[in-house]
């Protein structure tokens, strides 16, 4: 398993990394990163932006163009972010998920060779997930190293690049699935109804989903989670043993930390050859990362 | 140099604009206007009585201008910036201490001009002194600016700036004060604006080009003198924290 023994060396690498980790590290790798990256053009985007209260979203955006004046007008930011609906409502009236939206607008119009963003998923909507994910997509393609500090790993995943968590001072890097199938793959066997609970425990009871109630499974940090009706439940089950119980209730492995209720996928995205995600019809639009060694295979398996 | 141009442009049209939306910061801008078109009531006896009453006003004018506007358009909008973190924002966007100083501190400037030249409109002094009221007057505020601007660094919020302001407006008001009593009146020249208003009155009762004006001249460019000194001397300390 790859991993990043400090925050420096962690900088020193050249790919994209997104870390979940506390905010207390997200503020050491800030400083980090802004001396290394110290002569380059950088766009820093925090979770306390927000920008001056007084002022409209077109006036923050074209202050911030007039100071990074590079070759994106910041009309052509607002356009491309969605903004146009909240051009001219105030910052201080936005909603979270425009606010984030308007950050990440702002960290657009400097072109940036390396971005530092912290949590830019968390506040967003489905389309709002969409519209950054395809940005930082776009921008990693044209060389940009992007560095995000992400709370759940599951964000950390969506993204194009190395994902990893902070424990005891070291970065652990998620095994990046998969352009072949390590587990062996289990054989198809078709969707049938069989009798199937899986069990989730919370702290007085142990709980017995219905699988058409999960809308999808997780693992993180050696533990599993169910995600049901937005909320997460910790499963004895490993991953494998639900992949095998579980595909044939509609089930599918999109990725090797993640097996997703098929029937709840509303829509696969693809934001640049390498990075393809699925976005669920839940109460929260969650979305999850489909590895790119599996979207072949689910498209197949479910003739998309 | 050009980008220092730039990016100090960009920051003063923010401010300003800032200036006329936030209406705490207006009213208090504005505020030294109306102390001056109230007390300009109270004249009415003798023409000589009036004379000097008007004189006492334009001096008190600028005190009050210089310890209002300073504290409020410099101090109290550093310190909002600081806590609302956009001063943060702006710090990581590559704009640094130096332009967002230089932009407040034209703006206080502006200001200040602004507001004493109604200021001076509404009394009735002469009106070809404007030009000579209103060098001295922006002379006379540079160390109150200054001292704003280093407040401003040194304040974490709005609730501080509040505090750090008190001193800034009572030392700027004093020498409007300074007939009440003896000790006053002795301590007046030593604080920043003591001086100037000493050199408004004199420009109002024309005798501004006398001898009499030198030593409150020498005072008021050795205030601007130290303020200057100890801005450059702490600001880099001071701008490092942030």
């Amino acid at each position: 398993m790859a991993e990043f023994s400090s925050i420096e060396e962690l900088a020193a690498d050249d790919r994209s990394v997104h870390i979940e980790c506390s905010r207390e590290t997200s503020a050491a790798l800030l400083a980090v990163v802004r001396a290394r990256y110290r002569t380059q053009r950088c766009a820093f985007v925090l979770e306390t932006d927000r920008g001056f209260e007084r002022d409209s979203v077109a006036s923050h955006l074209r202050f911030y163009g007039s100071i990074a004046r590079s070759s994106v007008h910041y009309e052509d930011a607002i356009s491309h972010f969605n903004l146009r609906g909240v051009a001219k409502r105030k910052m201080g009236g936005l909603s979270p998920s425009a606010l984030a939206l308007v950050n990440l607008a702002r960290a657009s119009l400097f072109e940036p060779e390396m971005c530092f963003l912290e949590r830019p998923l968390s506040d967003l909507d489905a389309e709002g997930r969409s519209i950054a994910l395809a940005w930082i997509a776009d921008r990693m393609e044209q060389g940009c190293r992007f560095i995000t500090t992400v709370e759940p790993l599951r964000e950390a995943l969506l993204m194009p690049g190395v994902a990893c968590w902070h424990e005891e001072g070291r970065f652990i890097a998620v095994d990046q699935d998969d352009d072949e199938d390590e587990d062996g793959g289990t054989a198809y066997e078709g969707d049938e109804v069989h009798v199937l609970k899986i069990p989730a425990h919370t702290e007085t009871a142990t709980l017995l989903f219905d699988p058409r109630d999960i809308d999808f499974a997780e693992s993180m940090n050696k533990a599993t989670y169910l995600s049901v009706r937005g909320e997460r439940y910790q499963t004895p089950r490993t991953m494998d043993e639900l992949e095998r119980e579980l595909s044939r209730a509609g089930f599918f492995r999109c990725h090797r930390s993640f097996l997703v209720n098929v029937q709840k996928v509303a829509k696969v995205e693809r934001y640049t050859r390498n990075s393809f995600n699925l976005t669920l019809s839940d109460a929260a639009h969650s979305s999850i990362p489909l590895a790119k060694g599996r979207a072949e295979e689910m498209r197949e398996r479910y003739r998309w | 140099m050009e980008t220092t141009l730039r990016k100090t442009g960009a920051l003063l049209g923010k401010d300003l604009k800032d200036l006329v939306k936030n209406p705490t910061m207006l009213i208090c801008t504005l505020l030294p206007i109306a102390f001056v078109l109230l007390y300009a009531q109270m004249s009415g006896g003798s023409p000589e009585e009036s004379e000097m009453l008007s004189r006492y006003l334009v001096s008190m004018a600028f005190c009050i201008t210089a310890g209002m506007v300073g504290s409020m358009t410099v101090l109290t909008a550093i310190a909002e910036e600081k806590e609302k973190n956009t001063l943060r924002t702006l710090m990581l966007a590559n704009v640094s201490a130096g332009h967002i100083l230089a932009s407040r501190g034209i703006v206080a400037f502006a200001s200040i001009a602004v507001v004493d030249a109604v200021c001076f409109a509404v009394l009735d002094v002469p009106a070809d002194q404007m030009g000579s009221y209103l060098l001295i007057s922006l002379l006379g505020s540079v160390p109150i600016v200054m001292i704003a601007l280093l407040l401003g660094l040194a304040a974490r919020d709005q609730m501080t700036a509040g505090l750090y302001s008190l001193p800034i407006v009572l030392v700027a008001f004093l020498p409007s004060f300074s007939m009440a009593n003896d000790t006053l009146e002795k301590l007046a020249p030593f604080f920043p604006t003591g001086e100037a208003s000493e050199l408004i009155e004199l420009s109002a009762q024309g005798s501004l080009y006398t001898g009499d004006a030198l030593q409150p001249l020498l005072v008021t460019l050795a205030w601007m003198v130290i303020s200057v000194v100890a801005f450059a001397l702490l600001f880099r300390r001071l701008s490092r924290d942030n």
